[in-house]
């Protein structure tokens, strides 16, 4: 079966979705990866095979991030080699060195929304209910649109196919307890299959203290629940309709000192309520041959909003010192059509609209929208066994800036059945966000004030009305002229696999980003204090190598190992190094003039990362042990030159060892399946209080999985 | 990482550029003089004990006698009409006795060399005047007040995981001054605009800023900051 062309096979699946119209991938990969191997919907959005897939591809099982002990989605997404979890604004995901504003979260094909400052926090995120998370590296823009710059990750859910119900509860250091209750139920209804699954998930731990010495504790009190439904069922032979729906409920309550400018420290409490939730109505209809293409449509609606209330109180006075709300909806449209044309031959055109809207203290009175009308096109073409050709394109016409256009080209070359050559070229974007846009925030205690690119000419004229303008120092002209920060894209990968059971890939890419856009001073209020807006100002060029190893040289034990290494720079800063007028400043005041050589990665990118994981399966017992080692990670600029060269700069290398230890149980009657689970992350307690504040210390934790 | 292990002593022997009004027999004290916590208009705390804002007056330091002329708490400013001051300092405007700014014959230019290595001031190099020479569309100034600026002696970086950001002087920027008697020539490595003298490793949320600590070459009457062989 091996030897079968991947679109021959779409055409051969006859009565099961035609791959390339996967409006039910989760089923599909069900029913698929059992016979021929694992089905991924996320590089293409259709239906592939993930070794036929030509643009690099990662898939993590849930149920093998289960078995690891994983719960949320920063825990299973840090053992993926290449992929780094940052702790800025919520814990958000590095791809390809690029930070996570430009890595796209979809939840089943359609994005998960509530960022701050361009980060998604993934502990929102929990891993129950899931049948997999595909993660794809490079841009996607020309299918996906904005934000798929670095990467795309999909968390595709579990597809309910059979009767029966599932309770995980654990308990753990630092009173971190989780709960899962998961029920599904497949049935008929008039004649076609039905199912049904809800899942109900409930997180929380209390946090941890690295230094007591330190008012409040180094991590805030977190607890998320989450309740996620799916249902599908088949209207007739040819229809299929599936509703999605989930939902998150969020605290965060942290205390801190808060220090002002002359040093003195007063204790803040604060508290973050968040809610998200979202439908995802989709029906599906098998059109059948009309003009030669075997024809299938897609129609998409989906609906999310998220909702963040920030309260701080001074413990002293007692005083509410900021109470802030932050909203943002989506309302999103998509009809797909897919003609299957021949065995080699494939075309899917989509085309829809969206509406983001977003609200709060920090956006003035009224509600910025965005309109935003899109289409885009894939052609699959397999000239030969040896050859297969992926071409998209999409455009995008958002109504605050101007419309984008990003294509891509993927190639996928197959020597002999052992072997694959993966290319691809392709362009992506990043629209700018609600923020760059539309904020309008006056900081109480620092004295300035932020202004979107959209808000910025008619804040200065107010505050110039107000006498309150000193100098600017941006070109008026140019106000409110924001563009969509933009990248070109290489990534190419050889995968092997030389002797059955031993699997080697190496891959390389190069992303070079133009009119990043940062945050930037362009006035002065009379009292001093600084305005800030949103310009594009940066080109940065982040390239790398990745080498993965996969084994399982007995049965029952599996072996994988990963390595990247990462070199990212601000092309700005390389100029100036070339230009010789970029010098470093040791602790002692002594200047050095900064070399090429010196200038290795933008601050909180480490230039090799690597993970292990090793686990062994017998007799009812599993086992596993994972390991996440970093190279030294630049962290900070101290001597004002951009560039992280001082070791004082630098995190120093860290490996975090972590492993689990399972036993499954007979339990007669009670449950049909059961297990206990006993784990530990970070087994030798490596913390950096000062330098890693979210690198948490030894945690023990004991697990019960009933299956009934 | 490669460092310079160029000294001052060594530095001796390199080449320094000297003008018509150098006399290599007079004997000038050429050796780095350092100013340490030139209050430069702190924040003051209001009565509600919140942060306020300053007194917007300006810290004027003679380089000639290392000394402070006029602080800013001084209410009175009849100092600042004379050239008994070279450099004045407010939070990160720094201004010289010249131009718009005093009586003087002050200048003064941001050159990207490290301040060992600043044997003396280059031939040829092109001096500010505060209130002419200008800074993109901030206030015309010799020195500007920009972070990152060619001619601006610091860089304003954000508190990973903290409000705020903190003040360090950009690295290898040298800043020449030309006194306000415009007889002599300094080049000032700003150190640190923290109480208390921190380095950058030790700035952290609270740290007091507007507290400059500057190392500086003094030659009051020539353009060579080296001792004559």
């Amino acid at each position: 079966m091996r030897a079968l062309r991947p679109l021959l096979l779409a055409a051969l699946s006859g009565t099961c979705a035609l791959p390339a119209l996967a409006q039910n991938p989760a089923a599909e990969a069900d029913t698929t990866a059992r016979r021929l191997g694992r089905v991924v919907v996320t590089a293409t959005r259709t239906a592939e095979l993930l070794e036929d897939v030509a643009v690099p591809t990662t898939v993590v099982d849930a149920r093998d991030a289960e078995a690891d002990g994983r719960l949320r989605l920063t825990d299973l997404l840090a053992d993926v080699p290449g992929l780094t979890i940052t702790s800025d604004f919520g814990a958000g995901v590095q791809v390809q060195g690029l930070d996570p504003a430009y890595t796209l979260i979809l939840i089943d094909g359609e994005p998960v929304v509530g960022r701050d400052a361009g980060v998604l926090d993934l502990k929102r995120l929990a891993i129950s209910g899931l049948d997999r998370v595909e993660i794809v590296r490079g841009p996607s823009s020309s299918l996906y649109g904005s934000d798929a710059l670095a990467g795309v990750i999909n968390l595709v859910t579990r597809t309910p196919t059979e009767t029966g119900g599932r309770l995980r509860a654990r308990t753990g250091t630092f009173g971190t307890t989780a709960f899962t209750a998961e029920g599904e139920t497949a049935g008929t209804w008039r004649g076609g299959p039905l199912g049904l699954r809800l899942t109900l998930d409930r997180f929380a731990t209390e946090g941890y203290d690295l230094d007591p010495d330190v008012f409040g504790p180094t991590t805030p009190a977190v607890g998320e629940s989450t309740a996620d439904l799916r249902a599908s069922v088949a209207l007739g032979e040819r229809t299929e309709f599936t509703l999605g729906g989930r939902t998150t409920a969020g605290t965060v309550n942290q205390s801190y000192g808060f220090t002002d400018v002359l040093g003195a420290t007063s204790p803040i409490d604060q508290t973050e309520r968040r809610v998200d939730w979202s439908v995802h109505p989709e029906l599906t209809h098998r059109f059948g041959r009309i003009g030669g293409a075997a024809l299938s449509g897609t129609a998409t609606a989906y609906v999310t909003g998220y909702r963040l209330d920030t309260d701080i109180v001074n413990r002293t006075t007692g005083q509410n010192t900021f109470d802030d709300r932050f909203d943002q909806s989506l309302l999103k449209g998509e009809a797909r059509l897919s003609a299957l044309w021949s065995a080699t031959q494939r075309t899917l055109v989509g085309a829809g609209a969206f509406r983001d809207a977003i609200g709060g203290n920090r956006y003035g009175g009224d509600a910025p929208r965005q309109h935003t009308l899109f289409g885009f096109v894939q052609h699959d073409w397999e000239p030969s066994r040896l050859v297969a050709l992926n071409l998209s394109a999409r455009v995008d016409a958002p109504s605050a800036v101007g419309a984008r256009v990003t294509p891509k080209v993927a190639v996928l070359l197959r020597p002999t059945d052992r072997y694959r050559l993966r290319l691809s070229v392709g362009s992506g974007f990043r629209a700018p966000d609600p923020r760059q846009l539309y904020l309008s925030f006056t900081n109480p205690a620092g004295g300035y004030v932020v202004y979107g690119a959209t808000r910025l000419e008619e804040a200065l004229a107010r505050l110039d009305a107000e006498g309150r303008l000193g100098a600017v120092y941006v070109d008026p002209a140019g106000l409110g002229a924001i563009r969509p920060e933009s990248s070109v894209a290489l990534n190419a990968e050889v995968e092997a696999e030389p002797v059955r059971g031993l699997r080697l890939t190496l891959g390389g890419f190069r992303n070079a980003i133009t009119d990043l856009i940062d945050v930037q001073p362009v006035a002065q209020l009379v009292g001093g204090g600084p305005v800030y807006s949103y310009l594009n100002v940066a080109r940065v060029r982040t390239e790398g190598a990745t080498f993965d190893v996969a084994a399982t040289p007995v049965a029952g034990l599996s072996i994988g190992a990963g390595l990247q290494l990462l070199r990212t720079r601000d092309l700005d800063v390389v100029d100036a190094i070339r230009a010789g007028t970029v010098f470093s400043r040791d602790e002692t005041g002594r200047e050095a003039r900064v070399t090429l050589a010196d200038y290795t990665n933008l601050v909180g990118r480490a230039r090799a990362t690597g993970t292990l994981r090793t686990a062994y399966t017998a007799g009812g017992w599993t086992a596993s042990v994972r390991g996440r080692l970093r190279s030294r990670t630049a962290l900070r600029d101290l001597d004002g030159n951009g560039v992280a060269t001082r070791d004082d700069e630098f995190v120093p290398a860290t490996a975090i060892w972590d492993a689990t230890l399972g036993r499954d149980l007979r339990v007669g009657r009670l449950a049909r399946a059961a297990r206990v689970q006993l784990g530990i992350d970070n087994a030798f307690g490596t913390t950096q209080p000062d330098l890693q504040p979210t690198l948490a210390g030894r945690r023990v934790y004991a697990s019960l999985d009933l299956s009934f | 990482m490669f460092r310079s292990l160029v000294l001052v002593a060594v530095a001796a022997f390199a080449f320094s550029a000297c003008d018509s009004t150098d006399d290599p027999d007079t004997q000038v004290d050429l050796s780095v003089r350092t100013a340490t916590d030139v209050a430069a208009d702190p924040a003051q705390r209001n009565p509600d004990g919140s942060p306020g804002t300053a007194t917007n007056r300006y810290t004027l330091y003679s380089l000639r006698e290392n000394r402070v002329v006029l602080n800013y708490n001084t209410a009175s400013r009849a100092d600042s009409a004379t050239t008994a001051w070279d450099i004045g300092f407010r939070g990160t405007s720094i201004i010289v006795n010249g131009g718009t700014s005093g009586p003087g014959q002050g200048q003064a230019v941001v050159i990207a060399a490290p301040f060992a290595e600043v044997t003396g001031v280059p031939v040829g190099t092109a001096f500010r005047t505060d209130g002419t020479d200008t800074c993109g569309t901030r206030p015309a100034r010799a020195l500007c007040e920009i972070s990152g600026d060619a001619n601006g002696f610091y860089t304003y970086t954000p508190f990973t995981g903290s409000p705020g950001g903190y003040i360090t002087p950009t690295a290898g920027r040298t800043i020449l001054v030309r006194t306000a008697d415009g007889a002599g020539y300094a080049k000032v490595q700003v150190r640190s605009y923290y109480q208390g003298a921190l380095e950058a490793s030790a700035i952290v949320p609270g740290s007091v800023g507007r507290y400059y600590t500057f190392s500086y070459v003094l030659n009051p009457s020539g353009t060579s900051f080296t001792a004559a062989l």
